[in-house]
């Protein structure tokens, strides 16, 4: 009796394990990047070319009001997909060209969270700021909605 | 950085008012990024070796110059404003003060602005950690024979729309800069020593609105009264063309300025003209590692009245360089450069450690 319990304790491990694994490679092949705002905000849609306009500090109005990009940086391996799959740069070239449109007057950087507890809670509060992170995340926080698909692995 | 070598100044009380001003605005407010209000520093160490100097020269054979160059930046809806403060050991100045209302894709803004010609000074202002190299091309240093400031109105934004390239404009007017040893800015704060009317025109076209590659002409008509001198005033005409192309891992940035100017003293006249130009060559040739040259030429300018005001304008310059970014926000740079001035010809070895905080 304890050896087949033994041996049925080994094959739930084993399959718990495999479906782990395989469910992880689902996740990884699925992996989107998305848009956020907080659910109540006024911005429904945002092309490509805003985004990116938006994160490289150019001014992107919805009405009379303008835009305010907030930086993910709560996972590295996410901030450096959006600038490379969505500014199309590199950090360093991204971090230059902020720079030098501050240096010209051309206003203030993005805030940068490292902290994702405290980017929710920034989007929040204001309806007219947006932020990127992985789908799964945005779709499981319900005071969040989608406003973009950014990009999906293949 | 600067090449010329003024005695050190004190700082005046109202630069160190401006400064605690500054420090007082950035302190509590740029930890609350969420007010639209950001502090930006940059400070550099470069260390100079100087070699064929004059004997007696008023530049040292070897130095060493720490500079902090600082920017706040806020903007409340369609308001924004700019401040800039630079210092180094031998100067001090608040570089640019200014406050604007956008409307639509156009910012009027009052206060004291950089002068819009040509490129390098649009872009890099006095943040050595955005140059890649470490001397500026001469006709952007204090000894240059254009007024670098002015205080008064600009007006900036979008002329025209081709696709998704644009053709964007800046005007400015107000009072420029004094001529005394070299052209003296004018100055918010402290006394006054405002010149004449100085205006500005800058068009340029981008290939879109992020793309930095652009390509564009300028105008500029100053009026600059003379101090200490028989001249008593300068009328000075400038038109040029300016460029920046990247695609990486190349740059090339050049620009070509021709000046006209008439020197009107008691009962007397003179006039001259000249060109100055400057192409420089960039090459990533690693993910943070840069080599660079750029040759800059003055054509026409033998006994040029305006020019004599300005012994130490480096007329030719040529030289080469490496950047390496050590860290996000660190570079260090070493640039070796042959330089011919009005009066004497050197060369310098410079290395320079340069940042951005935060």
């Amino acid at each position: 009796m304890t050896r087949k319990r033994f041996i049925a304790a080994l094959y739930c491990l084993l399959v718990a394990t495999c479906s782990f694994g395989a469910n992880t490679t689902w996740a990884d092949g699925m992996r989107k990047l998305v848009l956020v705002a907080a659910t109540g905000s006024d911005i429904t849609r945002l092309a490509p070319a805003d985004i990116r306009k938006l994160f490289l500090g150019v001014p992107v109005n919805i009405g009379a009001e303008t835009l305010r990009p907030l930086r993910n940086a709560s996972d590295p391996t996410l901030d450096e997909t959006f600038l490379q799959k969505v500014v199309f740069m590199s950090r360093d070239a991204y971090e230059r060209a902020l720079l030098t449109r501050a240096m010209h007057g051309g206003g203030v950087r993005p805030v940068i969270y490292d902290s994702e507890a405290k980017l929710v809670s920034a989007l929040l509060t204001d309806k007219f700021a947006v932020t990127y992170m992985w789908a799964d995340k945005a779709t499981a926080r319900t005071n969040l909605k989608i406003v973009a698909e950014l990009w999906q692995e293949n | 950085m600067p090449v010329s070598c003024l005695e050190p100044k004190t700082p005046s009380r109202a630069l160190r008012a401006a400064c605690l001003l500054f420090g007082l605005c950035v302190a509590p407010l740029s930890s609350h990024a969420e007010d639209r209000i950001e502090g930006l520093f940059f400070p550099s160490v470069t260390a100079i070796h100087r070699s064929g100097l004059p004997q007696n020269d008023e530049l040292k054979a070897n130095q060493i110059i720490p500079s902090l160059d600082m920017l706040v930046i806020g903007s409340h809806g369609p308001v924004s404003w700019l401040a800039e403060i630079f210092v180094s050991e031998r100067e001090h100045e608040l570089a640019r003060l200014s406050g604007g209302w956008r409307s639509g894709d156009t910012l009027l803004s009052v206060g004291k602005f950089h002068n819009l010609q040509g490129y390098w000074n649009t872009q890099f202002h006095h943040g050595a950690y955005l140059q890649t190299t470490i001397d500026k091309p001469g006709m952007v240093e204090d000894s240059a024979p254009l007024p670098l400031h002015y205080v008064g109105a600009q007006i900036e934004g979008k002329l025209s729309q081709w696709g998704e390239g644009l053709l964007n404009y800046s005007i400015g007017v107000g009072k420029g800069s004094v001529m005394q040893d070299k052209l003296e800015s004018p100055d918010i704060v402290g006394p006054g020593k405002f010149g004449d009317l100085s205006l500005g025109l800058r068009l340029s076209y981008t290939l879109d609105e992020i793309s930095p590659t652009q390509v564009g002409t300028f105008f500029a008509h100053n009026k600059i009264p003379v101090k200490n001198n028989d001249w008593i005033g300068i009328t000075q005409d400038i038109g040029g063309l300016f460029g920046n192309w990247e695609s990486d891992p190349f740059r090339v940035i050049g620009e070509l300025y021709a000046f006209s100017h008439k020197l009107e003293g008691s009962g007397a006249t003179d006039s001259g003209s000249f060109l100055y130009g400057y192409v420089q060559g960039e090459y990533r040739f690693a993910p943070h590692s840069t080599a660079f040259a750029r040759i800059e030429e003055t054509s026409g300018a033998h006994l040029d009245p305006l020019l004599a005001f300005l012994p130490d304008f480096a007329l030719d310059k040529h030289l080469i360089g490496l950047r390496y970014d050590v860290t996000r926000n660190q570079s260090v740079k070493i640039e070796a450069s042959r330089v011919k001035r009005m009066d004497a010809g050197f060369r310098q070895l410079q290395i320079q450690w340069s940042a951005v905080f935060p």
